[in-house]
């Protein structure tokens, strides 16, 4: 009896303790500092370390406010992000893929900059084509400021090439061509080049477009009618020539199943000594093959001297959504910090991303890095063309991620025709644009 | 042919060639990851593929150690893994036999109730649970997921006592309230030798759901001090490629302690600890 007095006085006890914790104050006392959370959306242990050391520099600097720094996985973020849009969580700056801009614009958790400029110091120095890039994603709204971004680029082996006498990369797709019949080994299993069957998009897409400069469009997706011109003829032409790589065992029976690590796997082994994909796989080149074994070159052009590559896609810092009323003077004083051309600079030598804020250009670490100034050669060159992918259609993620997979590998297995495939790809960018115009 | 090799024969066929074989597609994952968690980042995409590293190392191992704090991370896994373990242990010995051995109203709704929670997966109570840590200040705190673990695996360790109580007879109990001994003391002192094995298996699934939990980690948890292994792993995953030798360290490394486990629990799951402990 008395013991279950005893358990009772115990567990009433507990329960209020718990009811007590609760409730917790709001009040602060006044003069401390207020604080802003940012979040950075793709961890690793270079950026860790960049992002610490700005933060604890910043925090010295000022006594306003206190900045926090939170990286995520990559993996993670987009839940993280998700759950703290419903939660009303968020954080007060955040760095994007350019890929959840869209998805996040929609959930209304970003805040739209354009009446905001003034208050980022080196706005102006943000590369225009960048910058227009993002405009055109939410219909001439900016939602971030682009810090950083990859080229697609060739990167080839040069003690393959010297064993095999070839003097330099190909420059255009002819000679690209005839450099695949050349090379191509299957009893030995060695190739020129390696094609990525799986998420082909980026490197299919270039050889499509630059194959037809772009058809006349300059790297639009839509004639003046607003069609898609996947469906036009020189477009089933372009593809035949690429998928007959495959077809005609020009690259190994694999590529049908690459993705990017078995694009890397076989350069970095020797099964392949070209291959194209964008500037963010130099340090897994340099692990696989050490440095000075290979090099970067520009992507292939077509006999008129034009090549097309995917539309420049920064990763982007953004500022959330937190309410009309929210102050946000904290919020930009980051995002000034965080574009300076200074800490800018340092953070893209860092994790070997190229600047957006064309000041770092000045810089010696800039200057001197010969695969730099290839990847910025492109924005200045006439003879470039981005391909102004469709990334305002919400599908579109969807579209060239899964559908583009399945197809091309339809394609390359000789079960679809290429005027097909095209023609069901050109329905579908049809159809989306539609319903966005409809939206709109 | 003999009947004796007839058997034989057909065991050969029918059991050891299957159950090789299963072992082989089993056990092949195992191996593979130790595979690469010895390989340098280039021998790793070698074709044509090497079945086993040409110079082994522990380089991402010591890398996991010493650069990225895996040590932490492991703490913090045990930590929670282990309170959960003893909080589901105790609580669902004393859950097991209420439910086992009472007749009280609400009996039903209860049993109901505990088989409810188990229908409802983690992604749908992420939200709200999120909101409930946040407003208690259990954020970015590890007493949130031993909260959460503790409760998830409590109705179905509840249950598993359940069912080993009602395996036990009312009788040894009895003969202990009658030689003078507590209730409480008769299910320490009594009961729980005999269910020893039991209670080691409640207290295995128990760890291995609390060590392995990844959604309520994901929500709760945001600062790296208190990331827990599956949340570090998820580290090597970049926006850009993906670490596979030291993401195949980290799963060798996560993986220890559960084989650990097993091979020690082993001999407790055997049953037979009941048998004869009533005589006449």
């Amino acid at each position: 009896m008395k013991m279950k007095r005893i358990l009772t006085m115990l567990s009433v006890l507990c329960i209020a303790g718990i009811s007590l914790t609760a409730c917790k104050g709001n009040g602060k006392p006044s003069g401390e500092r207020k604080t802003i959370n940012f979040w950075y959306h793709s961890a690793d242990t270079v950026t860790d370390s960049y992002f610490k050391n700005l933060f604890e520099k910043l925090n010295k600097e000022q006594d306003k406010y206190t900045f926090v720094y939170t990286s995520f996985a990559f993996a993670d973020f987009q839940d993280k992000f998700q759950m703290a849009v419903t939660t009303n969580t968020l954080p007060d700056v955040v760095s994007l893929g350019f890929n959840n801009i869209t998805t996040f614009v929609a959930q209304k958790s970003l805040l739209p900059l354009n009446d905001y400029t003034s208050q980022i110091a080196d706005f102006d120095k943000i590369d225009k084509s960048l910058l227009s890039g993002i405009k055109e994603l939410n219909k001439g709204t900016i939602y971030g400021i682009p810090f950083a971004y990859n080229q697609e680029v060739a990167w080839y082996n040069t003690g393959a090439f010297k064993d095999k006498g070839i003097n330099k990369a190909p420059a255009t797709q002819s000679e690209f061509l005839e450099l695949c019949k050349k090379y191509a080994d299957r009893k030995n299993g060695k190739y020129f080049y390696s094609m990525r069957g799986v998420r082909p998009y980026d490197s299919m897409l270039a050889w499509l477009f630059t194959y037809t400069d772009g058809d006349g469009y300059k790297g639009s997706w839509f004639n003046t009618e607003g069609k898609c011109i996947l469906r036009d003829d020189p477009f089933a032409e372009a593809l035949d020539t690429y998928a007959n790589l495959y077809k005609k065992n020009l690259v190994s029976g694999n590529s049908i199943n690459n993705n990017f690590s078995e694009v890397v796997a076989e350069f970095g082994s020797g099964v392949s000594m070209y291959i194209i994909h964008n500037s963010s796989s130099e340090p897994t080149h340099r692990k696989n093959l050490g440095e000075g074994n290979f090099e970067a070159a520009r992507v292939l052009a077509n006999d008129k001297g034009h090549y097309f590559a995917s539309g420049l896609q920064p990763n982007v810092y953004c500022v959330t959504n937190l309410g009309g009323k929210h102050d946000y003077t904290g919020a930009f004083m980051l995002l000034s910090y965080l574009t300076n051309a200074e800490n800018e600079g340092e953070m893209c030598h860092a994790v070997g991303r190229i600047p957006c804020n064309v000041d770092v250009t000045n810089q010696d670490w800039y200057k001197n890095n010969k695969n730099m100034m290839l990847y910025a050669s492109y924005l200045t060159d006439p003879d470039y063309f981005q391909i102004q992918n469709p990334y305002w259609l919400s599908d579109f993620s969807t579209f060239i991620t899964d559908t583009m997979t399945a197809d091309f590998q339809a394609v390359l297995l000789g079960k679809i025709t290429s005027k097909a495939c095209l023609e069901k790809w050109a329905d579908m960018i049809d159809q989306y644009q539609t319903e966005y115009l409809q939206e709109k | 042919m003999n009947a004796k090799t007839k058997i034989v024969c057909r065991q050969f066929i029918f059991l050891i060639i299957p159950l090789f074989v299963f072992l082989v597609v089993t056990l092949f994952p195992f191996y593979w990851i130790l595979n690469t968690s010895l390989k340098g980042s280039r021998e790793i995409f070698n074709i044509p593929i090497k079945y086993w590293p040409s110079h082994p190392s522990f380089e991402n191992y010591t890398y996991l150690f010493r650069n990225l704090g895996f040590n932490t991370y492991f703490r913090n896994s045990a930590v929670v893994s282990v309170s959960t373990t003893l909080l589901v242990a105790f609580l669902s010995l004393l859950g097991g036999y209420a439910m086992s051995r009472y007749k009280f109203r609400g009996k039903s709704a209860v049993y109901v109730l505990l088989l409810v929670t188990q229908m409802l997966p983690a992604v749908v109570l992420m939200i709200p649970l999120f909101r409930t840590m946040n407003y208690l200040g259990l954020i970015n705190n590890l007493l949130s997921l031993i909260l959460i673990c503790t409760c998830t695996n409590l109705p179905f360790c509840i249950f598993l006592m359940m069912g080993y109580f009602n395996a036990i007879p009312k009788g040894l109990e009895e003969a202990a309230r009658i030689d003078g001994c507590s209730l409480l003391g008769a299910i320490f002192r009594i009961l729980l030798p005999a269910m020893s094995p039991s209670i080691v298996a409640t207290g295995a699934y128990a760890f291995i759901n609390s060590w392995n939990v990844y959604v309520y980690a994901i929500a709760f948890i945001t600062d790296k001090k208190w990331y827990t292994l599956p949340l570090a792993l998820n580290v090597f995953q970049g926006e850009f490629g993906t670490e596979y030798g030291q993401l195949a360290a980290g799963c060798v490394i996560s993986l220890i302690p559960v084989i650990i486990i097993f091979a020690f629990i082993q001999k407790h799951l055997s049953g037979g600890s009941t048998a004869g402990a009533v005589k006449g």
